[in-house]
């Protein structure tokens, strides 16, 4: 016969009940702690590939932006500017051929040169500054034709600025010594740029860049040569 | 419906600890439901954020690939910005050619003024001019007042001689 005593039962009944109790408590308590550890590694995670993610973007819009403007710019503003620019503010001393524009004009304004002194300034290596040569050239002539020749010349490519006129009245004709600037400056590009973003030419850059266009472009000639010329055989005659 | 304990009375109270440990079982089944929801949700984000980044990179590399043969174009476009600023600044100094056109106006205008000498730059004006009557004298001097481009005028010398008129100089700054 089965007889349990009162005692047997309640130890029975309390090692089932710490049984039942600790196993599900410490799974609980494991599921908890994971958790826990699953969200912050998981966000710290999201939040560290939403920030790279963000900084990629912010790039990518940078590098877009810059490769928008440059491919447009390309055909439009480059093709169209390049060449009248380089040639309007030169890297290198354009004083010879400002001269040689000056003395065109003189020539065709018919103002004969009384003297003329160049200074062509110091060599600029910084490319932030803007380098000056000065060209100072005594004319006569009446102020019609001096006007005309002056308004004339800031016309002309290079870029020239009248900075300093002196007049004195010689009976009918003015002597006028007119001192006049050209301008150059070097350019060297900075390196490793591509992540920068670029920086756009303004509309008043780009007005500037029209009206240098629309200054009237050098005159080069090309000098006939000098020969070669039809020999005569020496020893046809014999 | 009455509910029938057949636990001895007891053992009752021991029935609710034996329920409250079901229940205990039930969250631990939410739990655990919950806990994988959570991994399953946060390593889908990673995993599209991180192709995301994949997709992103490749279209930088991409953007950058072709920035690189625009590298001349580049160049170009940085020389023409240098140069249209510099151009800038120099053709804000361009004055002296458009107020000697201003001079040479009111010399039209007032006719007879006679210049002896004059001294033109960007930021100074000296004229020594010959007026033989007092009319065309103070119509001249009307009209180069009105000369926009300096700030004070002042007339250093006036003299007069019958055979001359009046000879002044004026100065501008």
């Amino acid at each position: 016969m089965l007889t349990i005593k009162k005692n047997d039962l309640e130890t029975n009944l309390l090692n089932l009940k710490s049984s039942s109790s600790f196993i599900p408590s410490l799974y609980f308590l494991m599921i908890i702690v994971l958790l826990g550890i699953v969200l912050k590694v998981g966000l710290s995670k999201i939040s560290e590939q939403k920030k790279t993610l963000a900084d990629i973007k912010s790039k990518q819009a940078i590098l877009a932006d810059k490769e928008k403007t440059l491919s447009q710019a390309k055909d439009n503003i480059i093709g169209i500017f390049y060449n009248p620019a380089s040639i309007a503010l030169p890297t290198e001393n354009p004083v010879l051929v400002s001269f040689s524009e000056v003395k065109s004009l003189l020539d065709l304004y018919l103002l004969p040169i009384d003297g003329y002194s160049i200074n062509i300034g110091g060599e600029v290596q910084d490319q932030t500054v803007v380098g000056t040569t000065a060209l100072q050239v005594t004319v006569f002539g009446k102020m019609d034709q001096v006007l005309g020749f002056l308004k004339d010349l800031e016309k002309e490519s290079p870029l020239v600025v009248v900075n300093k006129l002196n007049f004195s009245n010689q009976k009918d004709l003015l002597s006028v010594e007119i001192t006049v600037n050209s301008f150059y400056s070097p350019f060297v590009a900075s390196k490793s740029t591509v992540d920068l973003p670029l920086q756009k030419i303004t509309d008043s850059e780009k007005n500037v860049l029209i009206e240098l266009g629309n200054l009237k472009q050098p005159n080069f000639s090309n000098p006939s040569p000098n020969g070669p010329f039809s020999r005569e055989n020496p020893f046809s005659s014999l | 419906m009455a509910e029938i304990n057949l636990y001895p009375a007891g053992q009752r109270q021991k029935i609710n600890w034996h329920r409250f440990v079901g229940a205990f079982k039930t969250l631990n089944l939410v739990v655990t439901v919950v806990f994988f929801v959570t991994v399953f949700v946060v390593v889908s984000f990673i995993i599209l954020n991180q192709n995301a980044i994949n997709r992103a990179k490749a279209e930088e590399e991409s953007y950058r690939n072709k920035l690189k043969a625009l590298s001349g174009v580049e160049f170009q476009y940085m020389f023409l910005k240098d140069r249209a600023a510099k151009a800038e600044k120099v053709l804000k100094t361009r004055n002296v050619v458009k107020n000697l056109e201003d001079i040479n106006s009111i010399m039209q205008k007032v006719g007879d003024v006679n210049l002896n000498e004059v001294e033109l730059e960007k930021n100074k004006l000296s004229i020594s001019a010959s007026v033989p009557t007092f009319s065309s004298l103070k119509t001249f001097i009307t009209e180069i007042k009105s000369l926009q481009s300096y700030q004070k005028g002042m007339i250093d010398s006036l003299s007069f001689s019958p055979d001359k008129g009046y000879v002044l100089q004026i100065n501008f700054q």
